[in-house]
């Protein structure tokens, strides 16, 4: 059984029958049924007994189910399991082989390279669009420097000022 | 030898005539019970899959967003997206009219949508987080916003799509308004669950399973969560049921629980890979070390409301597996409900339904514009 910090110690079908026992009886005995009467055994009550017995049992499979023992058992048949799949898989594709027919494998092969031809080409386009995105930015500063700056108001009104004093100078001389 | 007492027989004759009134009545009531055998196929195969109207607004590979039809235009501008788990069919959130929780929402003025991952197929192994949340969720928030001309989207994810929401919810904060979690797992230290502890790299080589099947597959998925409650599943529900075969309300929801139940779907390879292995094995996600693509997913960058739902005797997801998220989070504003139900109760249970979703409806009521 399992507790909480997960250590685990090994699974005593005895002390846990012992406990299903003692689940039971402490169920039934919190259902407050006087069973020396025998006309105190109604469906209803053998319902109540029933179910604290199912309790019962459900807790000690619980406590198995926990065990390194059934852990163990429950590795042992998937990796059986698993090893009669891999089997299974092989005998398969040899048969579709000598009949040149495709198997699961070969498209799954098949699927894999277009991924991967896929991918390939989402970088391609990905490098394209950024080396297209650079050029467009070059091409952006090439335009501003060959392209002379229309005046903006503030260069303007100076550039008025100066001509302005420019030609009061001139008429003083 | 002993004299024959009258008051012996008199005893003998009551007890013996008792015995043979019960069994009268009990074979009455199993003839009875028999009796509906012939009924139960006509049925099984009546169930409906989903009660509230709704139409398909957006489909892309195996996915479908549905939005669900209401009577009264939507009072609230912020749609709502349900993101249900890979594992089983979205269809339990709105079961039946009287269990449904996407009814509450859209009763409530929401414009209520729904993410039904679809059925996928061996082709489909190589769908991981990434394709999930960076890819599938960023096209869904698209064709909701597309549809209702919105910026952001409030989220409920439940079980797994609870996690992947929050991961998404990480790495798109700002397109998020409000997220709710219904039993989602997100730190995976805790060895309360049973799948915790079947899960540990010691006890399960998740590579060696997805290389050899591709797709987890449906009946694996099935067995170990009929294992999870051997007792309860196996015995006492088949019992329940026979008990109740005469009463048609009860033969009906559990025909209806039980297409459910068994209508498992295979979960895509690399996904259930990831999720064991990241998750369960290595808990990435609330150590800062769960990678989408390149990036890295931080739950601090949640900043938006946060509505923490969990059930406390959730067997599938333990509540100590949800809770510390809100700790995780960036949000000052986040709230967490525990409630007294199992992981599918949530969805469905009675309780729920009077209790828990009129609550999450204010909530989120309160935190959107009308």
């Amino acid at each position: 059984m399992s507790n909480g910090n997960g250590e685990q110690k090994g699974f005593n079908p005895a002390e846990a029958n012992v406990r299903m026992w003692q689940e039971f009886m402490s169920h039934a005995a919190s259902a407050n049924i006087p069973f020396s009467m025998p006309q105190n055994l109604s469906p209803e009550n053998m319902k109540v007994m029933r179910s604290a017995m199912f309790k019962a049992i459900g807790s000690y499979w619980e406590e198995y189910m926990r065990s390194p023992e059934f852990l163990e058992m429950t590795k042992k048949s998937m990796n059986q399991m698993v090893e009669m799949k891999k089997q299974f898989n092989k005998v398969i594709t040899d048969i579709h082989h000598e009949l040149h027919s495709a198997t699961q494998s070969d498209i799954s092969d098949l699927v894999t390279t277009i991924g991967h031809a896929e991918e390939k080409f989402h970088e391609s386009f990905h490098q394209i669009s950024q080396r297209l995105d650079a050029m467009s930015d070059r091409l952006d500063k090439l335009e501003n420097l060959a392209t002379p700056k229309p005046p903006t108001p503030k260069t303007a009104t100076k550039q008025a000022k100066k001509t302005s004093k420019r030609t009061k100078k001139t008429t003083r001389s | 030898m002993q004299a024959f007492d009258s008051s012996t027989f008199t005893q003998f004759w009551q007890d013996w005539s008792n015995t043979q009134q019960s069994l009268m009545t009990e074979s009455m009531t199993q003839m009875k019970r028999m009796s509906q055998l012939p009924f139960l196929a006509h049925k099984a195969q009546r169930v409906k899959k989903g009660a509230t109207p709704s139409e398909v607004i957006y489909s892309q590979d195996r996915l479908k967003v549905l939005h669900y039809k209401s009577d009264s235009p939507p009072k609230y501008k912020t749609p709502l997206v349900f993101v249900f788990a890979l594992v089983n069919r979205p269809y339990i959130l709105d079961i039946l009219p009287n269990k449904s929780v996407v009814k509450h929402f859209v009763d409530a003025g929401f414009d209520t949508y729904l993410v039904d991952w679809g059925v996928p197929t061996p082709s489909d192994n190589r769908l991981s987080f990434e394709s999930y949340v960076d890819g599938y969720l960023v096209d869904i928030q698209k064709a909701v916003e597309d549809a209702t001309n919105t910026e952001q989207i409030n989220i409920l994810g439940y079980c797994m799509g609870g996690t992947m929401t929050s991961m998404y919810t990480a790495l798109y904060p700002e397109k998020v308004k409000n997220l709710i979690l219904l039993a989602a797992g997100i730190d995976f230290e805790t060895r309360e669950g049973l799948l915790n502890l079947w899960n540990d790299a010691e006890n399960f080589d998740v590579d060696a399973f997805v290389d050899a099947y591709g797709n987890c597959p449906a009946h694996f998925l099935q067995s170990i969560f009929l294992m999870l409650k051997p007792v309860a599943n196996l015995l006492e529900k088949p019992i329940n049921f026979i008990e109740n075969m005469g009463n048609d309300k009860f033969v009906d929801e559990y025909m209806t629980m039980e297409t459910w139940l068994n209508d498992n779907i295979p979960v895509p390879g690399e996904i259930y890979r990831e999720y064991v292995k990241y998750l369960y094995q290595q808990n990435r996600l609330v150590n800062d070390q769960m990678k989408i693509g390149d990036r890295t997913v931080h739950l601090k960058n949640i900043t938006c409301p946060i509505l923490n739902l969990m059930a406390s005797k959730d067997d599938l997801v333990p509540a100590s597996q949800s809770e510390r998220f809100n700790d995780l989070v960036g949000s000052t504003d986040r709230e967490s409900i525990r409630f007294p139900t199992g992981h599918i109760g949530l969805a469905v249970g009675s309780r729920t339904h009077k209790e828990l979703w009129p609550k999450a409806c204010e909530w989120l009521a309160k935190r959107c514009d009308a």
